[in-house]
């Protein structure tokens, strides 16, 4: 990135250094061109308006103002650029001074320091155009703001672009014949010279700046959507226009048709452009919206991926420094009291402890594996389950269980018969409701268990609820779903009932959520995702 | 030294329960030990313990991972008990986690005293009552 930048920044100032040379080459070259009057040079395209000397001056100071403006600083540079602006800008008042009270300051000069020098010369000096003095003023000021260092580029950009639309204002004003633009502010028009110059000197001002504001448009083609269609756009649209123009001034000198037709020519050659561009980039925004939705979906989908294996995960460690080591550390405790007691009486009592500590040990660890070997909806093939059919394998399983406690069990699949769902996890997730239902029921009433399914959209919400003791959700809610939580003093409670149906249920992408309080029964729902089958 | 006059232990796991019980018995620095199966019981008990101006515990071992109500929710509830007669109790986290996320959590809490690691050694416990 560093380095890629680098070469951007690189690339920007040597563009700004080359506008510089090649805007005193040509200043040099037209000021011997005005001084020696050949006016083959300085007015080179029919009906245009010849370059002045001042003006050919003015932009002489500004290239080696922007030149230094490119250099590494020193306080030498400082000066003469400041030099350049302030002398930019005098040229730019004084004119504007001239038309103000009608003298011609620069003429009156020029004459006498060709008088005092003896100097042969046929030329003239007449006034600037009012646009140019403005652009020159304004042009001026940018370059003296530009060295200094805390200058916002905003401001100097702004100055840029007005010095940029007022020449292409004028180009354009001369390439389609129209007079309003071009005699805007008195009859005077900018020569074609000063207004390619001060679009050049424009440009390299701003280039100079570095890689923001406008330029950062153009230099982010690669990174930004924004980027390519200002890029593209503007480097469309500007030399369509200027090529139009000429088009339009070449077919005007040969009288190819009329005034008129040809404006409604061009108005409708430019609606066309620009609604062809417009639409081009609407057709590109539009691909890019699609493709960003498209790696939106697919984010929020591993987001939610992750976020499930990072709560196995956090499960896991739970396990491992709860459930697992629990157990180790009690066998760890009971060899170490066998080994400092005396009494031998104690010694064999503890002894008879260590069997169960090493079961409960072995049977955390059977759960962990296999709540390990839970996988999610990539990695495992659903199929359809009849609802009816499930419960019934279930039932068949536990028979001794509810005949032993007079359970009756209502069910209701009406709504959603059929649920696309890996096989092993649903019989799973019931056989663990249904169980604990059983497990955790009323002695004094007979437990009845009602099984319902709902269809809701494309989700299935099945519920399972049951007249047992219940439990109080607000004091649980951290804990309901998670591995070896128990909520009742309950001999058959270990608490992975509960954290493996959760698994199971989140390793799809579903829900599992219980209503409940302590005396009226538990129902416990679970949401399954995508059952538009 | 002053003879401590009650520790109070609240795990589920009888087990250790009973081999603390046994090892604090053999320090000869406590008079009485108490032993509750889960936070609830404890909690109870130390209301109980407030409303009839009974002694309350010098020191309660605290285990984390519990039935009905665990260690945090005990803690939780142990806060906000009623004045508690100027008498300072010191809690100790005893649980076999040996999770960060768990530690520093209990560290975090100001009527945690310590966080104390399962196996707990008859050094530790000696440690623990002498610090009183």
């Amino acid at each position: 990135m560093g380095s890629k930048s680098d070469n951007v920044e690189l690339k920007i100032a040597w563009l700004s250094k080359t506008f510089a040379i090649i805007v005193f080459a040509i200043s040099i070259f037209l000021f011997v061109s005005c001084f020696f009057h050949v006016s083959y040079f300085t007015n080179i395209v029919h009906k245009f308006e010849s370059i002045q000397l001042n003006s050919s001056v003015g932009f002489i100071f500004a290239a080696i103002a922007l030149w230094l403006l490119n250099k590494p600083y020193k306080p030498m540079y400082k000066i003469t650029i400041l030099f350049c602006g302030a002398l930019i800008c005098c040229i730019g008042l004084f004119t504007i001074y001239e038309y103000a009270k009608s003298i011609h300051i620069f003429q009156i000069l020029f004459l006498r320091f060709v008088e005092k020098n003896q100097l042969v010369t046929t030329t003239n000096v007449e006034r600037i155009a009012p646009l140019s003095a403005l652009s020159f003023l304004l042009l001026g000021l940018a370059l003296t703001l530009a060295c200094f260092k805390r200058t916002s580029f905003i401001y100097i950009h702004i100055l840029c672009l007005f010095i940029f639309s007022i020449s292409f204002f004028s180009l354009s004003g001369y390439l389609f014949g129209l007079e309003f633009f071009t005699g805007f502010l008195l009859s005077v028009k900018m020569s074609i010279y000063s207004i390619l110059a001060f679009i050049v000197l424009s440009i390299g001002i701003v280039l100079q700046q570095g890689n923001y504001g406008i330029v950062k448009l153009f230099t982010d083609i690669h990174e930004t959507i924004a980027g390519k269609i200002a890029y593209n756009s503007l480097l469309i649209i500007f030399p369509i226009e200027l090529l139009l123009g000429v088009l339009h001034a070449q077919a005007e000198k040969y009288n190819l048709y009329g005034n008129t037709y040809g404006i409604a020519i061009f108005t409708f050659v430019n609606i066309a452009i620009i609604a062809a561009i417009i639409l081009w980039n609407a057709n590109k925004l539009q691909i890019e919206e699609k493709n960003k939705n498209m790696v939106q979906k697919e984010l929020a989908e591993n987001v939610l991926r992750l976020s499930s294996r990072n709560s196995q995960l956090n499960d896991f460690i739970n396990i491992v420094c709860h459930n697992l080591r629990g157990p180790l550390s009690s066998i760890t405790m009971i060899t170490k009291f066998i080994d400092d007691t005396e009494n031998f009486d104690e010694k064999v009592e503890m002894m008879a402890n260590l069997n169960p500590v090493a079961e409960s040990l072995n049977e955390v660890f059977n759960e962990l594996v296999t709540s390990l070997q839970i996988k999610n909806d990539l990695e495992i093939e659903s199929e359809n389950n009849q609802l009816e059919q499930c419960v019934k394998s279930i039932l068949g399983s536990m028979e001794p269980q509810l005949k032993k406690t007079h359970a009756s069990l209502i069910t209701d699949f009406s709504e959603a018969p059929v649920l696309f769902y890996p096989k092993k996890y649903i019989v799973s997730i019931l056989y663990n409701l249904i169980s604990n239902a059983l497990k955790y029921r009323d002695t004094t009433k007979n437990p009845l268990i009602k099984i319902i399914a709902k269809k809701i959209n494309d989700k299935v919400v099945l519920s399972v609820s049951d007249n047992g003791l219940g439990l109080d959700t607000k004091m649980h809610k951290d804990n309901l779903f998670k591995i070896g939580k128990v909520f009742h003093n309950h001999s058959e409670a270990k608490g992975f009932g509960l954290f493996m149906t959760r698994s199971q249920v989140e390793a799809m992408g579903g829900r599992i959520w219980v209503e409940s309080s302590p005396g009226a029964g538990a129902t416990f729902f679970v949401e399954f995702r995508n059952q538009n089958i | 030294m002053n003879k401590i006059h009650n520790v109070t232990i609240v795990d589920d796991d009888k087990l250790f329960a009973f081999i603390t019980k046994k090892a604090i018995e053999s320090t000869n620095l406590v008079e009485q030990i108490r032993i509750f199966g889960n936070g609830q019981e404890a909690i109870t008990f130390l209301i109980d313990c407030i409303n009839n101006h009974e002694p309350l515990p010098d020191i309660i071992l605290l285990d984390l991972n519990m039935p009905i109500m665990d260690g945090w929710q005990f803690l939780e509830e142990f806060i906000v008990l009623p004045p508690r007669l100027n008498k300072k109790i010191l809690v100790y986290v005893v649980s076999s986690s040996i999770a960060e996320q768990d530690i520093e959590r209990a560290k975090a809490l100001s009527s945690v005293s310590d966080f104390i690691v399962k196996p707990v050694s008859k050094d530790k416990i000696l440690h623990v009552l002498k610090n009183l």
